[in-house]
């Protein structure tokens, strides 16, 4: 080997990937050829060099500038990319089984599912839920809405001349200050179909409670076990709990039983909320105002002027308040329904219809005899109704007859 | 790989972005640094960095775990710096007198202004220098430096980031290396007595 040849080998003797072969020749190489030791020396100096560069550290706004981009990205179409087609493909293969399943199931029972009118309907609802991140849909909802309302507020502000102020994804600004916080009524409405309603029951109260929040109203309906004990079989419940708390809630009762059936609503009233304390204080100024013209006023004429119209402002203002301490309420606090309903022995919705062959048999039968008993005793009761008749009749046969043979004789 | 990583990359996959941005703090400055070194100043570094953030979260749902997490982040990564190069190539010639006017402009005040000591300076100074050189050998040879020198990965890593075979790799890095020398040699920022007395 050449001195050039060496030299090919000196990258990989400092990363020391060479074969013990190799090392031995080069080392043996080095230790009578000057040029080649200084060319290494160089070469490991080099290296050296750039190792100490060194990790560069990346501006603090990177990571969050991606993230905006994909969340501008996000709201702009469905980012299927993220969703993966094999997992749409999925959802929708389970949609179509619980479709399916919903019109067997209709088909198959006969009376007695006007209690489960939902059923199709909310078993691919129920369905589609389970494929999705439960969690991240209801609060995503209710937040992805809040992060564009705080952006179109400070768009709105910044047209304004005010400060802009960062978008964060959960931020609730105090009214007051530049951005609002958003008023809007949640509602929503569970059907859970549950083994025993009153530990459902109880449990969601306490869930609410815990939250901060109460229950407005409920009610029970009993049933009397065949034992004799008497438990509920079915129920409802109204529940106000805190609305940053809702979302939670609103999960932990449909993972609480069987969902038959759910809807939720956001109502925005922010528009109506924001524009009647604007004219609270409009009023209250107004108010003021006449306050002091009233202190002015010379004569009882010009002060009952200025009262008349002082009161109807008044009255304006309470109205506005109340209306704004009802939308306080509803807004603070959001408002879950849930019904509840004991399911059957067997979780299965039974039917009128008896299953087996000899059962039915034996009912029709029974039914036949029924209907021929009654046909007899309706016969026997119409005998009796026309007896009147019929004996009338029979006496005025009889004379007809007598006369008859007397007249013969004579 | 951790479990809080693998659950941060199952959220992720599902549309997760606070698990996401959680997941690629960690990696940030593994990117940046990457970004940097093969682009050669700020502004383009941050471009390609986010560049390869966003194919990393479009591109997540791939991930499998047949590798580690972090090689495949120096997969994507690297895939950026060479779409970003061939992008450019396509468009204008980079001047490479641009590269250094803008490094100087860009973050780099003197002395007087920034109160820095001497060794300091010094320091920054060279490592301009050196990144300035680095600009000049070919985008490849770029890359496999800054992997090899910089993230300290092995040759076999190296070889599955840039898909290509080990003795590829240890030619491409003999080249790049010996180039560097070469260039140091002729900005005569190499002394024989610096090495003489250095070894």
């Amino acid at each position: 080997m050449v001195c050039s040849d060496y030299r090919e080998i000196f990258s990989a003797y400092i990363d020391e990937v060479l074969n013990e072969q190799e090392k031995q020749e080069l080392e043996a190489h080095l230790k009578s050829c000057p040029t080649c030791r200084q060319e290494l020396a160089e070469l490991e100096y080099t290296v050296s060099l750039v190792r100490n560069l060194g990790e560069v550290s990346a501006p603090v706004g990177l990571v969050p500038t991606v993230i905006e981009r994909l969340e501008r990205e996000n709201k702009q179409g469905f980012n299927w990319q993220a969703w993966g087609l094999g997992k749409i493909a999925s959802v929708a293969g389970i949609l179509l089984v619980a479709a399916g399943i919903g019109f067997v199931s209709l088909a198959g029972s006969g009376v007695g599912l006007h209690s489960y009118a939902g059923a199709s309907k909310s078993a691919e609802m129920a369905k589609a839920d389970i494929a999705m991140d439960q969690q991240t849909t209801n609060e995503e909802l209710m937040e992805r809405s809040e992060q564009s309302f705080v952006a179109e507020q400070n768009a709105m502000n910044m047209a304004d001349g005010a400060a802009p102020e960062a978008a964060q994804p959960k931020a609730k600004i105090l009214a007051g200050t530049v951005a609002k916080e958003r008023k809007v009524i949640k509602r929503a409405s569970l059907n859970l179909e549950v083994p025993d309603v009153n530990a459902t029951y109880n449990k969601l109260i306490q869930e609410a409670e815990k939250l901060g929040g109460f229950v407005e109203s409920s009610s029970l309906n009993n049933e009397t076990l065949p034992d004799g004990r008497i438990i509920p079989s079915s129920g409802t419940m109204v529940l106000r709990v805190p609305s940053s708390s809702f979302a939670g809630l609103l999960n932990f009762s449909e993972g609480a039983g069987k969902v038959l059936f759910k809807e939720m609503s956001g109502q925005d009233v922010s528009t109506e909320f924001y524009d009647t304390e604007t004219r609270i204080e409009n009023y209250k100024q107004q108010e003021a105002r006449l306050r002091e013209i009233l202190t002015q006023a010379k004569n009882v004429d010009e002060i009952l002027k200025v009262e008349a119209q002082l009161q109807r402002v008044r009255s304006e203002v309470e109205v506005m308040e109340g209306r704004i301490r009802e939308l306080s309420n509803l807004t603070d606090l959001g408002t879950l329904t849930v019904n509840l309903v004991k399911a059957q022995a067997g979780g299965k919705i039974e039917t009128l219809a008896a299953g087996s062959l000899v059962e039915r048999t034996r009912v029709a039968f029974v039914v036949s005899v029924n209907e021929l008993l009654k046909d007899l005793g309706d016969l026997v009761v119409g005998t009796g109704r026309i007896m009147p008749q019929l004996l009338v009749a029979v006496v005025i046969a009889a004379i007809g007859y007598l006369g008859y043979r007397v007249t013969r004789k004579g | 790989m951790l479990i809080a990583e693998a659950e941060l990359i199952e959220k992720s996959k599902a549309g997760d972005l606070q698990a996401f941005s959680d997941l690629v703090s960690n990696y940030q400055h593994k990117v940046y640094t990457i970004a940097f070194r093969f682009m050669g100043n700020e502004a383009d570094a941050m471009d390609l960095a986010q560049e390869a953030l966003l194919k990393l979260y479009k591109n997540i749902h791939k991930f499998k775990g047949e590798c580690s997490f972090t090689t495949w982040i120096y997969h994507v990564t690297a895939n950026s710096c060479r779409d970003e190069l061939r992008k450019r190539q396509r468009t204008k010639v980079v001047s490479l007198q641009e590269t250094f006017e803008g490094e100087k402009a860009m973050g780099k005040e003197p002395a007087s202004e920034r109160g820095i000591p001497h060794l300091e300076l010094e320091k920054n100074e060279a490592q301009a220098n050196l990144q300035k050189l680095l600009n000049t050998l070919p985008e490849e040879q770029r890359l496999i430096i800054v992997l090899r020198e910089l993230q300290g990965l092995s040759y076999e890593e190296i070889a599955a980031i840039m898909e290509c075979s080990l003795g590829t790799v240890k030619s491409r890095l003999s080249r790049a290396r010996h180039n560097l020398r070469n260039l140091l040699l002729q900005e005569q920022l190499l002394f024989s007595e610096e090495v003489a007395t250095a070894r």
